[in-house]
């Protein structure tokens, strides 16, 4: 007689509870610290610093939300419903920016507008009008909020455009019959309607900008996130980073709530499974249609076109001084950690969905979504609350070996791989999850009531048919890790450098021209899983 | 033999919602074709799901071929059950040819006999042909026939189907039932079928299980809940019926619409006095009659022309001819019945008569 098991505990249980420990121990780990003591220079933060690291970070998080949202919106409004020359290259040109790391954006604007840069010698040499200095200086809060907003717009254009497409074109259809013209139908149907969605995009930016360090550090923008850093580099005071990350943690908390709050219960857009899309509108005059094709196109210009020109000049000066064995060597090391942490990534993620697929309570998909939770939490934090746990780990091995050999695991690459999975595993889960849901719970059960194992099911039936999402996931997570930089900084081992840090480093060190070619490369990479992803998804329609 | 045997199953999705399954009971024997009928969320497709292994239910035991599967927290997992199940979608494995599909489920066998047994199953399926084929190159019937073929391969002890018929278009439909029924009945395999077709039911099963909210209402032959159902709604479930409003006289019972002789005493209440009960008849079984013999009479209100025969809703108006009871006339006013007729002749407004078949006395329910 077969043996009878406790219906919800397996081996898969066991791993899952596992992985989600690893993924959740940094965050926690941050706010139970907040209960200890702070360290010697908190009094001296928050008298002199705080009150302007919350100013700075509320005003970059208003500026550059009202920016994505203009230009997403808008940019996702043009390309959905109306038709114009270039219209459907623009649908996807536009989210090129998201290649674009936004420090790196901020080193090419500041070389577009030097005295040396493109700009400054048109004006003197066809209009003979001198500037002393840069033409805009772009290095303070302004300039960030603009860096930050060409670079993250594309959250909301994508989001958006999802929704504008999916809206059932019989309800705009609707409105236009009933008399409205086309701005009422958008400002009256399209735009509430896509407003969980609008929102959603806006969240996401928000969180990239509490996120960011190497352009506020570059422009010299106090954010919490530069707090941070200098509570850990400048001071070495580790409590005072862990307050700090607290406090941030706390604020990202909140906006994921708000999120949440406002989206409550809304679903206006899956309303109907097959909704025909909107036929979209010819403008009558020629001209019309060109100011559209005018539009995306400046708005790629300025996202795109010229920061990746100015990286293409500054490697085409350089690029004798820079590209050497050495350069080979960190073009390797740094593809090597990333393409071994988004393997993990995948494969854990397809662990936790799995083991989320085989149990029967409903509820284990709502605890095992927390693992996605890192992608929210600023790298900072994250490095911060990974780095904590390994340093007690550490403890205990010198103890046990009585020996002090000192940081074997927060001194190694381990605890980078570590902090890279508890950070991007939302962008593995999200692409495994999303193939599981394609392929339907069905071939599983019935494999399994075929008598295959769960093991055999996971190697004959769900692998196999869920692989474009696991290549989907490695790919994405990959891009990602490459282009981090404040998590990288703050727990790379001593001498180590990814492409993402040694851009940094040069264009901290005067060395601005020098580092274009570590961007360079972290770009054309970031270029990739955007048009292979394009061409999936428009193989699926065509 | 018993197969399968149900003890007071019941499921809960959430700690909030209602019950799923409420309390189901039943068992069935080594060869028998249930259906499990019922409207979209009446459970049925769960009990399925706990059966399979692929649920847990929050109380009650299920015991297969006599030995306990599932009981408290314990439960035997899916792949170690033998059971097969037919998914309302097919589930083929699309990056699997027909062969691969059908053999999958076979373990612990030779080269030579895998071979032989999907060939075999196929066979008795009609699928030879196809066998290097992949699912997406057949059709809606013989991608619904790999299915079956592929649960019934490893010769599982219980065969569960969840709407098998449901994605085949009418025409096809009525073929695939019978086919289905044979190849179960040939192989002599117990089977459980979910399905909200009671045509599907009527065709395919021995027997039939109504669900509603959970619950199972009644299960029983398929002439038994058709011509006896334990309740109003299981009767109306399986076409037009009435339940007729009389007073148990002499001789028989005072309706509306006239007299119907009959058993004199009342069934129910030990008061014999003002006895009342309600007669159930289905709406074909009438005989339409002439002013001679005894009859009862009503009048046409309205007729639909349905192809094959004509519905009519005939409503009470006493004629002079018809035979009549005792003069209580405490009957709810403007009682309708529904019958129907091979004649499609009638028009509103035409007088009725006619003589009840076939009925059975009911308690009213009060």
């Amino acid at each position: 007689m077969a043996k009878k098991t406790t219906y919800w505990w397996n081996k898969w249980t066991a791993g899952a509870i596992v992985i989600l420990l690893l993924v959740l121990t940094p965050i926690f780990t941050i706010l139970i610290k907040l209960f200890d003591s702070p360290g010697e220079h908190w009094g001296h933060i928050v008298t002199n610093l705080l009150p302007s690291y919350f100013s700075n970070s509320l005003i970059l998080l208003l500026g550059v939300g009202l920016g994505t949202f203009i230009l997403g919106v808008s940019m996702a409004w043009f390309v959905s419903v109306y038709e114009f020359p270039g219209r459907n290259y623009f649908e996807w040109l536009l989210i090129l920016p998201l290649a674009f790391p936004s420090y790196m954006m901020a080193y090419s604007y500041v070389g577009i507008l030097e005295y040396t840069g493109p700009v400054q010698a048109f004006f003197r040499n066809n209009l003979d009008v001198y500037f002393t200095g840069p033409i805009v200086d772009i290095m303070n809060m302004p300039g960030a909020i603009f860096i930050l907003s060409i670079s993250l717009f594309p959250y909301v254009y994508v989001i958006c455009r999802a929704s504008f497409m999916k809206q059932s074109s019989e309800l705009q259809e609707a409105a236009l019959i009933l008399g409205s013209n086309r701005l009422r139908v958008f400002t009256k149907i399209a735009l509430p309607m896509a407003r969980p969605a609008v929102a959603g995009g806006i969240a996401l930016v928000g969180m990239e900008v509490l996120n960011d360090y190497g352009t506020v550090k570059y422009f010299g923008v106090d954010t919490f996130t530069s707090g941070i850093f200098r509570a850990w580099f400048s001071f070495g005071d580790i409590n005072t980073a862990i307050h700090l990350s607290a406090i941030l943690t706390l604020i990202v908390l909140f906006l994921i709530w708000l999120e949440n709050f406002q989206r409550g219960s809304r679903n206006w857009t899956s309303q109907r499974s097959s909704a025909r899309p909107t036929l979209r509108i010819v403008p009558k005059h020629r001209s019309t249609q060109w100011l559209y094709t005018g539009l995306c196109a400046v708005v790629l210009m300025i996202s795109f076109i010229m920061p990746l020109s100015q990286l293409f000049y500054w490697v085409s000066m350089t690029w004798q001084n820079v590209i050497d064995s050495e350069f080979g060597i960190l073009i390797f090391r740094s593809f090597s950690l990333a393409i071994g942490s988004s393997v993990a990534i995948a494969m854990l993620s397809i662990f936790l969905l799995y083991a989320v697929r085989l149990s029967p309570l409903r509820w284990t998909r709502h605890i095992a979504r927390t693992a996605s939770m890192g992608y929210a939490i600023p790298g900072a934090v994250i490095a911060v609350g990974v780095m904590i746990p390994m340093m007690e780990l550490d403890r205990f091995i010198s103890w046990l070996s009585a020996d002090s050999i000192g940081m074997i695991l927060s001194g190694s690459l381990f605890i980078l791989v570590i902090a890279y999975i508890v950070r991007f595993m939302a962008v593995g889960y999200n692409a495994i999850d999303a193939g599981f849901q394609k392929t339907g719970a069905s071939v599983n059960e019935v494999a399994r009531s075929l008598g295959a194992s769960p093991i055999r099911t996971l190697w004959k039936i769900d692998l196999p048919l869920i692989r474009n999402s696991i290549a989907a996931a490695i790919l994405l997570a990959f891009v990602d890790i490459l282009k981090e930089l404040p998590l990288t900084l703050i727990l790379r081992p001593f001498n180590f450098n990814t492409l993402a840090t040694k851009a940094f480093d040069m264009a901290t060190n005067e060395m601005i021209a020098e580092s274009a070619n570590a961007s360079l490369v972290v770009v054309l990479t970031g270029i990739i899983p955007i048009i292979l992803l394009n061409s999936v998804i428009r193989g699926k329609y065509d | 033999m018993t197969i399968i045997e149900l003890n007071n199953i019941s499921k809960k999705y959430r700690a909030a919602d209602k019950y799923a399954v409420d309390g189901v009971s039943f068992s069935l024997e080594k060869g028998e074709i249930l259906a499990l009928v019922g409207e979209s969320g009446s459970g049925k497709t769960t009990l399925l799901r706990l059966i399979a292994g692929l649920e847990h239910p929050d109380g009650g035991e299920i015991r297969l071929n006599n030995e306990v599967i599932v009981s408290g927290r314990k439960s035997l997992p899916t792949n170690k059950r033998k059971t097969g199940m037919v998914f309302q979608d097919y589930a083929l494995f699309p990056h699997l040819t027909i062969y691969e599909n059908v053999a999958f489920g076979l373990k612990g066998l030779k080269k030579k006999e895998t071979e032989q047994r999907v060939y075999e199953t196929l066979e008795l399926t009609g699928l030879k042909e196809d066998v290097k084929k992949y699912p997406h190159q057949l059709s809606g019937g013989q991608q619904q026939r790999v299915a079956l073929a592929r649960a019934l391969a490893p010769r599982p002890a219980l065969l569960l189907m969840d709407e098998p018929f449901s994605n085949l278009d009418t025409i096809l439909r009525d073929q695939v039932r019978e086919e289905v029924r044979q190849i179960i009945k040939t192989m002599g395999i117990t089977a459980i079928l979910v399905t909200h077709d009671t045509k599907d039911a009527f065709s395919t099963a021995d027997k039939i299980a109504v669900m509603l909210n959970g619950k199972l209402l009644q299960i029983d032959t398929p002439d038994a809940l058709y011509n006896d159902p334990s309740s109003a709604y299981v009767a109306e479930l399986f076409g037009k019926s009435n339940n007729l409003e009389a007073t148990v006289e002499a001789g028989g019972f005072n309706t509306p619409f006239g007299f119907v002789s009959g058993p004199a005493d009342c069934p129910f209440a030990t008061d014999s006095e003002n006895c009342k009960v309600k007669l159930f008849f289905r709406a074909e079984e009438t005989d339409f009659c002439n002013a001679e013999e005894p009859h009862l009479c009503g009048m046409v209100e309205q007729c639909t022309y349905l192809g094959d025969h004509m519905q009519l809703k005939v409503r009470c108006n006493r004629c002079n001819t018809c035979e009549k009871g005792s003069e209580t006339e405490n009957f709810l006013e403007n009682q309708s019945i529904m019958l129907k007729s091979a004649v499609q002749t009638w028009k509103p407004g035409d007088t009725v008569r006619f003589r009840l078949k076939n009925f059975k006395v009911k308690e009213t329910e009060e």
